[in-house]
């Protein structure tokens, strides 16, 4: 063989720009509903939210301003901890399982062929499809410290029924793991979604290869997957921080000052105790918080699928 | 570098048999081309050959041993993917050493091995790349390389030619077979096009349906093909069919009677096919002139200038349509009427059942 | 273009007088009542709509339950949105006063409707007022009680020749029962919901008020001086049943209730509004002959935590009803507390002593064996940061609940509970 080809073969140059009046007004058309609803339903009420943090405000109606106030409160306000680290804890505990697990049912599955396939899926997805109080009410009922079908279980490994929702080392762990089997279909899907972009043809040349079956795994299948994976770790990352409902539900009437994340500390401010400004305070800070990790963890990950 | 040997193989999928009872065997060092229409079960072959489709029935023998159960990996042969299959996030050189690496080679050896196949193929400049930055020859190289590391005993290509526009086609066709005449190791190689069967060839298995029709040499396809398929399947353009009429011998070959009535005389030893009644004569364009004193008679439909020759669908009396062929600086035009001089020696005929006879 | 503007509304709103004098008044209502309750308060609006035909009809709606209600209300109140009336916690009172969810209702207003305050328990029309402005109108009173299994005390012998338990009052006679019935068979003597706060407050508070024992001083201060102590006995009394298996740990709302109506515990504290429970599943067959008392007297008096469900009217910033809409609202409300008696299906009691009084009612069981509450009441502190849903509340989970439980010492927690809550004073 020779580099005869190389003439013909180059790839094409790339192309000029060109932009004139007609296609930028055209472009603009077409993104202008989307800018129009980007900025009334996002841009506004951030701004007005980074507002709102500067004053002693209620939920609704004018405040006062305040200045800092509201931020040097927060960094005192014991709960203000609490609920950081309860969100960071349950991030930590969902968001790396969450998407490992999805990784390993997703390539688990894709080997099922079929019906069986479609089934073992459908099996894997139907939680995510139920609402947030269907999945308080069957758990909350399995772990019923009284009546829960779970009980006997851990009664076998703890000596005695165990309130799970009322031991407080119990809680997060429970709830993230409630958490995961909830939500954890639509990262198999995305998952799935991924193996099945895969040429079967990079395996065959792979069994020509002699490749055992874990090194398939480390070496062709999980890298070329790995954008798939810190898509799903960015999209859990900042669903996780988010944490609310569970929580919430789970921890109602208990101890839910040890128990709370960072947005029930906001609901608790603005809407319980109508504490407006101060509730923007807590929110602008999750704000951050979600932008500086989820753009760190994205960049950090790309940059290592490119290595 | 060993022989292959196929036995009676036989494959299915479900209900729906893909191979029926191929046997065959390809010799050590032989260049052997898979031809055949799309559906035809050439590809299946190749990828049992390799060892990515199990064999239903049958044997496969590579060298002395007996492969058909044994993993693609323990077959001892490469295989080049249509689509390449190349690692898409691993480098050329990551590529290249990928399965040597499988069987714990030990490292200066696949450094020596890698070095030495991209220096073949031209690649040294694009080792550290990744396929994506690649053109589309490019990566055929690799893909090629791919294979030349592990010093199989066989080469399989799956028609590897065919995501490659025309001309660079053409000069990889030749590079191939350089490359076989280099390397002379077994090599099979799969494809539609019967231009690439001809030229790169030592052997043909022409397959249609499931099953072999023909295995020969290039010229031996050409000249003697076995059945009214592969005389149609190879040679552009085609061969032209007419339905005639067998009449009688003269000399000891068969005289036929063509739908206008004229008579031509083949090479066929009447002896080979006896009887009368209606056969197809097969005829190629190369052997069909268009002449001034020709027995028979047509309107010229079609003409198409090749430069070094010119093509003419000449319609007969019967509205059936003859190629022939003219020189290059031909008068010829649509509409015209025209003799053809059919150059009865070089005809084939073919039977109820479709099996070809052609001139000794 | 302002005065223009005001022309326009008051014609409109004279046209509404004069022209339209005999369209029928819609009045949109939302509540937070659902299960049995709902049932029960629909029927009570469809009467309402029949026989109000033609004048007035109710347009009813019903919401989510706590603090999605309150939040919703707040929220539409602010910008006009809201309904024209609405249902209430008088413990919610000062905190929807406080962020202006709520209009208040004059003198005149009830007057005109034929209301009066002398018509309601005193502890009662005063826990609808803030700052001695009325905001709500109160409907019911509800409260716990102590559910019991006739045949399990009468085993243990604590059943009197009346039908109602004996020998209940006082701390120690109370243990003692629980104790005979454990010993009698049952799994618990009495099931709590103890994994819930807001359970436990109910039962924290009755025995606070028992002892006189004040949770918010008039100065502001939260358990003041020997309060604490007081509350520390309360919780104690509690903590003491779950410490000896009397009752259960930390079990939740339903278990609890399963837990009594299973037959696996003899007695259960409760709200009235599980009395249509009981009922329904008597009346199948598959219940226990059950009754229900007031709370025993555990210290000095008698003393029951108490809520009122109410009518409250919200503020309509910059969209306010015509005074004949606000009619036929204090309408509505004085309709419904005169025809309270059905809603005592639903275990309440009547806050309209006139209802109350009746011989219906009286007959009534077994609301009227507990109505003695509706004097013996003791209501949430009237602040922002009690009531239901609030600050207060999530302290019962965050404090009490534990206490209870025995993972946190009595004293302990009710000095962090004080500590929160005044911390959280502005």
């Amino acid at each position: 063989m020779s580099a005869a080809d190389t003439a013909a073969d180059v790839p094409l140059p790339a192309r000029k720009k060109r932009f004139n009046r007609n296609e930028v007004l055209a472009a603009l058309i077409f993104v202008l509903p989307f800018v129009v609803v980007y900025a009334v339903l996002f841009i506004y009420p951030t701004l007005q939210m980074i507002w709102l943090s500067f004053h002693k405000a209620p939920l609704i109606g004018p405040g006062t301003f305040i200045g800092f106030d509201n931020y040097l409160k927060l960094f005192k306000d014991k709960l203000f901890g609490v609920a950081l680290w309860n969100t960071v804890y349950f991030v930590i505990l969902t968001v790396v399982p969450a998407t490992m697990v999805a990784l390993a049912i997703a390539v688990g599955v894709n080997r099922l062929k079929g019906w069986m396939q479609s089934l073992i899926l459908a099996c894997f997805f139907i939680p995510y499809i139920l609402p947030v109080s269907v999945v308080f009410r069957v758990w909350g009922w399995m772990f019923d410290s009284q009546f829960g079908i779970l009980q006997p279980l851990i009664a076998l490994v703890a000596g005695d029924n165990v309130p799970v929702f009322r031991t407080l080392p119990l809680f997060m762990p429970t709830v993230a793991f409630i958490t995961v089997w909830w939500t954890i279909g639509f990262n198999i899907l995305l998952f799935i979604a991924g193996l099945r972009n895969i040429s079967p043809e990079i395996y065959e040349a792979a069994a020509l290869d002699g490749t055992p079956r874990w090194r398939q795994f480390t070496r062709i299948t999980w890298p070329l997957i790995w954008p798939i994976t810190v898509l799903v770790l960015t999209i859990q990352l900042i669903a996780q921080f988010k944490i609310f409902d569970q929580v919430y539900l789970f921890g109602n009437g208990g101890r839910s000052d040890a128990t709370m994340g960072l947005v029930q500390l906001i609901y608790r401010s603005a809407f319980q105790k109508n504490n407006g400004g101060y509730g923007a305070t807590v929110a602008v800070v999750l704000f951050l918080v979600i932008v500086v990790f989820s753009v760190l963890q994205f960049q950090m990950l790309r940059a290592r699928g490119n290595k | 570098m060993a022989d292959i040997r196929l036995v009676n193989v036989s494959k299915h999928f479900g209900q729906v048999r893909v191979i029926e009872n191929v046997s065959m065997t390809i010799e050590s060092g032989e260049f052997m081309v898979f031809l055949g229409p799309s559906g035809c079960g050439k590809s299946t072959l190749l990828r049992m050959i390799a060892g990515l489709e199990d064999i239903d029935g049958g044997e496969i023998h590579i060298g002395d041993r007996r492969v058909d159960q044994l993993p693609p990996s323990d077959r001892q042969i490469a295989m080049v993917f249509q689509n390449y299959a190349l690692y898409p996030h691993m480098s050329v050189r990551e590529n290249m050493s990928f399965g040597l690496q499988n069987i714990r080679m030990p490292k200066d050896e696949i450094a020596r091995r890698v070095a030495a196949a991209a220096k073949t193929l031209e690649l040294e400049h694009l080792i550290d790349r990744k396929p994506g930055q690649l053109s589309g020859g490019q990566r055929q190289r690799v893909a090629i390389g791919r294979a030349i590391v592990r010093d199989p005993k066989a080469f399989l290509f799956d028609e590897p030619l065919s995501n490659l526009d025309a001309g660079l086609r053409v000069r990889t066709r030749i590079e191939f077979a350089q490359l076989h005449q280099r390397m002379k190791t077994t090599m099979i190689f799969v494809t539609h096009d019967q231009i690439e069967a001809m030229t790169l060839a030592d052997r043909i298995v022409v397959m249609n349906n499931r099953k072999i029709e023909q295995i020969g040499t290039p010229m031996e396809i050409y000249n003697r093909p076995a059945s009214r398929f592969v005389a149609a399947f190879v040679g552009s353009p085609s061969m032209n069919f007419l339905p005639v009429q067998k009449i009688s011998d003269r000399d000891g070959k068969v005289l036929v009677k063509l739908p206008d009535n004229s008579e031509i005389q083949t090479g066929i030893a009447a002896a080979r096919l006896p009887g009368d009644g209606n056969v197809t004569f097969g005829i190629r364009p190369e052997s069909v002139k268009v002449s001034a004193t020709g027995a028979i008679s047509g309107k010229a439909d079609v003409v198409e200038r090749l430069g070094e020759r010119t093509l003419a669908y000449v319609r007969l009396a019967d509205n059936s349509v003859v190629i022939a062929e003219d020189e290059g600086q031909s008068r010829l035009n649509v509409g015209d009427q025209v003799r053809l001089d059919i150059d009865g020696a070089a005809a084939h005929l073919f039977d109820a059942k479709d099996v070809a006879y052609s001139a000794a | 273009m302002k005065s223009f503007l005001k022309m326009a509304v008051l014609s409109a709103g004279l046209l509404s007088t004069t022209g339209l004098v005999h369209a029928q008044e819609v009045v949109t209502w939302w509540d937070f009542l659902g299960g049995g309750d709902g049932v029960r308060m629909k029927a009570l609006i469809e009467k309402f709509n029949a026989e109000n035909a033609g004048k007035i009809e109710i347009q009813g709606t019903t919401l989510e339950w706590g603090t999605p209600f309150y939040t919703k209300v707040q929220t539409s109140a602010a910008i006009g949105e809201g309904p024209d009336v609405m249902t209430y916690h008088l413990s919610r009172l000062p905190l929807g006063v406080s962020s202006g969810a709520l209009s208040e209702i004059t003198a005149d207003e009830i007057a005109a409707a034929g209301l009066a305050g002398s018509d309601y328990a005193d502890s009662n029309w005063k826990a609808a007022q803030v700052d001695g402005k009325q905001y709500a109108i109160p409907f019911d009173i509800h409260s716990i009680v102590l559910y019991y299994n006739k045949d399990m005390l009468k085993a243990a012998g604590l059943l009197g020749d009346n039908g109602l338990p004996t020998g209940l009052d006082g701390v120690d006679n109370f243990k003692a029962a629980l104790q005979k019935l454990k010993d009698g068979g049952a799994e618990y003597g009495v099931s709590i919901h103890s994994a819930a706060g807001d359970s436990q407050w109910r039962i924290f508070y009755s025995l606070l008020g028992q002892q006189d024992g004040q949770f918010l001083d008039a100065d502001g201060n939260f358990l003041s001086g020997d309060n604490l102590d007081k509350a520390v006995k309360a919780t104690t009394v509690v903590a003491d049943w779950v410490k000896d298996g009397l009752a259960p740990a930390a079990t939740e709302y339903p278990a609890s209730i399963a837990l009594f109506t299973g037959g696996k515990a003899a007695m259960h504290i409760n709200g009235v509004w599980e009395v249509p429970t009981m009922t329904d599943l008597n009346a199948k067959g598959e219940l226990f002959d059950w009754g229900a008392i007031a709370l025993p007297t555990f210290f000095d008096h008698p003393a029951t935590w108490a809520d009122s469900h109410a009518f409250a009217i919200p503020n309509r910033v910059g969209n306010e009803v015509s005074p004949e809409k606000r009619a036929a609202v204090l309408q509505v409300i004085a309709w419904m507390n005169k025809n309270s008696l059905a809603w005592a299906d639903a275990g309440h009691i009547p806050a309209y002593s006139p209802v109350r009084d009746s011989e219906e009612f009286k007959t009534k069981q077994p609301n009227a064996t507990y109505s003695v509450l509706a004097d013996t009441a003791v209501f949430d502190p009237s602040s922002v940061l009690a009531g239901v849903a609030s600050p207060v509340y999530d302290a019962a989970g965050n404090y009490l609940m534990p206490a209870v439980n025995g993972e946190i010492d009595p004293q302990s927690a009710m000095e962090q509970m004080r500590d929160d809550l005044q911390g959280q004073v502005e």
